[in-house]
């Protein structure tokens, strides 16, 4: 049994060391790289080229991904991101109109939408979406992911897409949105649906390519999905040169190789 | 394993015990012993983070605490930041959202302490402050320890109000259960696995710890 001063002594000593433990984690961290807000659709690209770029300068920058519609929100609500790389173009230009940004935005990439099914799924994909049609027909489908078109640019094109096929109506019900493009692909990979419609960008990204089979839909049965990007007000020079890298050759070519066809420079 | 987002939910949970301590110990013994107008009404307000679904408090603290209104641009003075998407901002959500876990045991550690002890204390002639130091927190210390278990454990899981008034910033408000939650739609379902284990295994240690000091309490009536 402990003695009174025994139980005093330990919660004292508890509290200072819950507060000297705590103290010195206060201040941030210096040596961190620039906060930048990216569209879930550019997470496998924009991790290789933010390696690339930490290899080179010793600037690690600090990416968060999320769907462009809910990354804007909170940089009009006062989220400290430097750098929005977005999955459409109006969502950039309307920032630019409600919170400042520096310079001109700009298209930096542009996407495709490709329709997936994990491996053993009843769907055999192909780009005009008859496998998809045959599929819902014979009822072999519960559920289909896309993310939500509300606030994720890939959503948006999905959902265009199947309006285009005249799937949109037959797939109410089944449909189960993604909070992003991100989650949408995870929905559509680990078979939670029997298949779905999510950015090329990932289902070519070596965690997804071995779990699924793609095939890309066509350009013209979408809007372009025209990733624009720009600096907020008060970026700085970190983030001003990670921008400058991502645009430029280095990156370029990773955008290349993961999926997204690059405007000339 | 995500060591920042570790590092930053054990920052978060230990800033949120040191913050809420002291609150938490005074209202719980003003609501165990005190007589006076609106008590009821604290009471609710305290336990109300208990049941309010998590997206309901973060909207209502994201309007408050936004720059753009009156009252988060007095916020944004005073702490040099704004509160949205800030760790000073998930500090004190997290500090509201604790404070039912915080002054819940507290609350009947004090309850559980015979009147008679208190009364002889007084007629001891100690003050008040003495009393508290040298009889009731001694007494209470249970329900002490187990309300920072408890806010310590809540703290490393919260997941829904943090998302929405911190977002998921590296390093700033990607908190553990946040970092989890970012990993699975990155796929990395293996980093998923090791920062859920190791949740897991922190909250049954916590709530081991809860249940054998509410032993410690029932098996010792006098106190320590």
């Amino acid at each position: 049994m402990w003695s009174r001063r025994q139980v005093s002594r330990s919660c004292l000593s508890l509290l200072a060391g819950v507060a000297l433990s705590a103290l010195p984690a206060l201040p941030s961290r210096a040596e961190d790289g620039p906060p930048v807000a990216a569209a879930a659709s550019l997470r496998p690209a924009l991790d290789e080229i933010a390696t690339q770029y930490e290899k080179k300068t010793g600037v690690k920058p600090r990416i968060t991904y999320g769907a462009t519609g809910n990354l804007v929100q909170q940089i009009e609500k006062g989220a400290p991101f430097k750098i929005l790389f977005a999955a459409d173009h109006e969502s950039v230009e309307k920032l630019g109109k409600e919170s400042p940004t520096e310079g001109e935005p700009k298209i930096f990439a542009r996407g495709q939408i490709a329709i997936v099914a994990p491996k053993g799924s009843p769907v055999t994909v192909d780009f005009d979406l008859k496998g998809l049609t045959e599929a819902l027909n014979s009822g072999k489908i519960a559920h289909f992911a896309i993310a939500n078109p509300d606030v994720a640019p890939y959503g948006r094109a999905a959902r265009e897409a199947l309006q285009k096929a005249g799937l949109w109506d037959k797939l109410s019900g089944k449909i189960v949105l993604g909070e992003n493009v991100g989650q949408a692909a995870q929905f559509a990979t680990t078979g939670a649906a029997e298949a779905g419609i999510i950015a090329h960008s990932l289902a070519i990204s070596a965690e997804m390519a071995p779990k699924i089979d793609p095939a890309v839909i066509p350009e013209s049965w979408h809007q372009p999905i025209d990733h624009g990007m720009a600096l907020i007000k008060g970026a700085g020079e970190p983030a001003r040169a990670f921008a400058a890298y991502v645009t430029g050759p280095g990156g370029r070519a990773v955008l290349e190789r993961n999926g997204f066809s690059v405007p000339g420079p | 394993m995500d060591w920042t987002a570790f590092a930053l939910s054990l920052k978060l949970a230990l800033w949120t015990c040191v913050l809420i301590l002291p609150v938490a110990v005074a209202l719980a013994r003003a609501l165990a012993w005190g007589r006076f107008p609106g008590k009821s009404v604290i009471e609710s307000l305290v336990m109300l983070p208990l049941v309010l679904p998590p997206t309901v408090l973060g909207f209502y603290l994201l309007s408050a605490f936004s720059p753009a209104s009156g009252f988060g641009a007095f916020l944004k003075s005073v702490f040099g930041v704004p509160l949205v998407f800030s760790f000073p901002g998930i500090l004190v959500a997290s500090v509201i959202i604790n404070l039912p876990f915080a002054v819940q045991p507290i609350q009947r550690a004090f309850e559980g302490i015979a009147p008679n002890v208190r009364e002889a204390a007084f007629v001891s002639g100690l003050s008040p402050l003495q009393t508290m130091r040298y009889v009731e927190l001694p007494l209470a210390w249970p329900g002490i320890v187990s309300a920072l278990a408890l806010v310590m454990a809540h703290t490393l899981g919260e997941f829904g109000t943090i998302l929405m008034i911190g977002g998921s910033i590296p390093g700033e408000t990607r908190v553990l259960s946040i970092a989890i939650y970012d990993r699975v739609q990155a796929f990395r379902s293996d980093d998923a696995a090791v920062m859920s284990a190791a949740l897991l295994a922190f909250s049954l240690v916590a709530i081991a710890l809860v249940h054998v000091l509410a032993r410690v309490r029932r098996g010792d009536p006098h106190g320590p």
